[in-house]
C-alpha cells in the first residue's frame, strides 16, 4: 500500500511566518511518520543558494536521486555524505526558496553538482522566499516543524 | 607606514589582519587602499560555500590580475561584476558601474561563483595567522546573520 502523503507545517514565531505544504511520504520509505512536532533549527545553505534546509536525522542514509535543482516552494530529501564529517553525515529536508539554487557538493571536490529527491512543496511560496531572505540576513531560525496525516 | 590591512568587525569585538600582496596585484592592491576605510555589511556567501563577502562603493577598478578561480582559505579577492551581471541581489542597486565585491575565503570548501557559473577574482590579499579568528567570524555570521564591517587601513 502507497504511503499517505503528509502534511507539513513550519512556524517560525520571531519571524511571523507561518508555512504549511504536502510532504509525499513514499519516496521518505516511512522514515518521517505523522505526529512529529518539534523545534528545529533552520539553516541557510552555503552553496546551494536560495535554499534553507534542517537536519532530519531520520533521513540519513536514504538513497536519493532526481534533480540538482529546484522550483521556489519545493521540498528535497539528501540523505547526507556519508565522506563527509560531522554534520555533513545527516540527512536534510531542504527547502528551495528561490530560482537561483543549484546543488553542489562541497567545493573543495571540485565543482560538480548532485541530486537530491523531490518530497514536496510548500503551498505558500512567497511566504517561503521571504523566509529564506531575512534567513540570509538575519541567520538561522528556530522553526517549529509538524508533520500530520492527511 | 604598513601597507596592511584590518577587518573589524565591532558588534563582535573581532579584527583580522590582511597581508596585501602589493608584489602580485599591484593595481588591485593600490585601487582597494584608495577606497579604504571600507564600511560595509558583510555577508556570508550563500553559493559560493566558506566565503564571506561585502559589496564595496565602486572605486577605480584596476581590472583583472593575479586572477584566481580555484581559491584557497585565507585568500582575499576582489571580483568585479558588470552591470549586466544578473544576480539576486535584489536590494542591491548596481549602477552603471557594476558590482565591487571583496571576497574572503575561510576554509577549503569554497568557490566565487555567480548564478550562472564560477567566477574568477583578483587575488590581492591573504589572511594568514588570523585564519582561525576569520572562520569564527563567517560561522558565526551564517548563523547569526550579517553585521556591518570596516576594512581599513592597518
Amino acid at each position: 500500500m502507497d504511503a499517505e502523503p503528509l502534511r507539513l507545517s513550519l512556524r517560525c514565531d520571531d519571524l511571523g511566518i507561518a508555512l504549511s505544504g504536502t510532504l509525499d511520504a513514499a519516496p521518505l520509505g516511512r522514515r518521517l511518520l505523522p505526529g512529529r512536532r518539534e523545534p528545529v533549527t533552520l539553516l541557510h545553505a552555503k552553496r546551494d543558494g536560495q535554499v534553507c534546509f534542517a537536519y532530519a536525522d531520520e533521513l540519513t542514509g536514504v538513497a536519493t536521486s532526481g534533480r540538482s535543482s529546484g522550483q521556489p516552494g519545493e521540498i528535497f530529501a539528501f540523505g547526507g555524505d556519508p565522506s563527509g564529517s560531522g554534520d555533513e553525515r545527516r540527512g536534510q529536508l531542504i527547502f528551495v526558496y528561490g530560482p537561483a539554487n543549484l546543488f553542489v557538493e562541497p567545493f573543495d571536490r571540485g565543482f560538480h553538482e548532485r541530486a537530491y529527491s523531490r518530497v514536496g512543496a510548500i503551498d505558500d511560496v512567497h511566504g517561503l522566499a521571504r523566509l529564506g531572505e531575512r534567513m540570509w540576513r538575519h541567520g538561522s531560525q528556530r522553526v517549529e516543524l509538524e508533520l500530520t496525516a492527511t | 607606514m604598513s601597507r596592511e590591512a584590518v577587518l573589524e568587525v565591532p558588534a563582535y569585538g573581532a579584527a583580522v589582519g590582511v597581508e596585501l600582496l602589493w608584489d602580485d596585484a599591484p593595481r588591485t592592491c593600490a585601487a582597494i587602499w584608495s577606497a579604504l576605510p571600507i564600511v560595509k555589511p558583510a555577508f556570508h556567501a550563500r553559493r559560493s560555500g566558506q566565503e564571506l563577502f561585502l559589496l564595496a562603493d565602486p572605486f577605480d577598478n584596476p581590472g583583472p590580475e593575479n586572477q584566481r578561480l580555484e581559491v584557497a582559505a585565507g585568500d582575499v579577492l576582489f571580483a568585479h561584476m558588470p552591470p549586466s551581471w544578473t544576480d539576486d541581489h535584489e536590494d542591491y542597486t548596481r549602477g552603471e558601474l557594476g558590482l565591487f565585491d571583496i571576497a574572503l575565503i575561510y576554509g577549503p570548501d569554497a568557490l566565487i561563483r555567480g548564478p550562472e557559473a564560477p567566477v574568477a577574482g583578483n587575488l590581492f590579499g591573504r589572511v594568514v595567522e588570523d585564519l582561525p579568528a576569520l572562520a569564527e567570524i563567517c560561522t558565526r555570521m551564517w548563523l547569526q546573520g550579517c553585521e556591518n564591517v570596516t576594512l581599513r587601513r592597518a
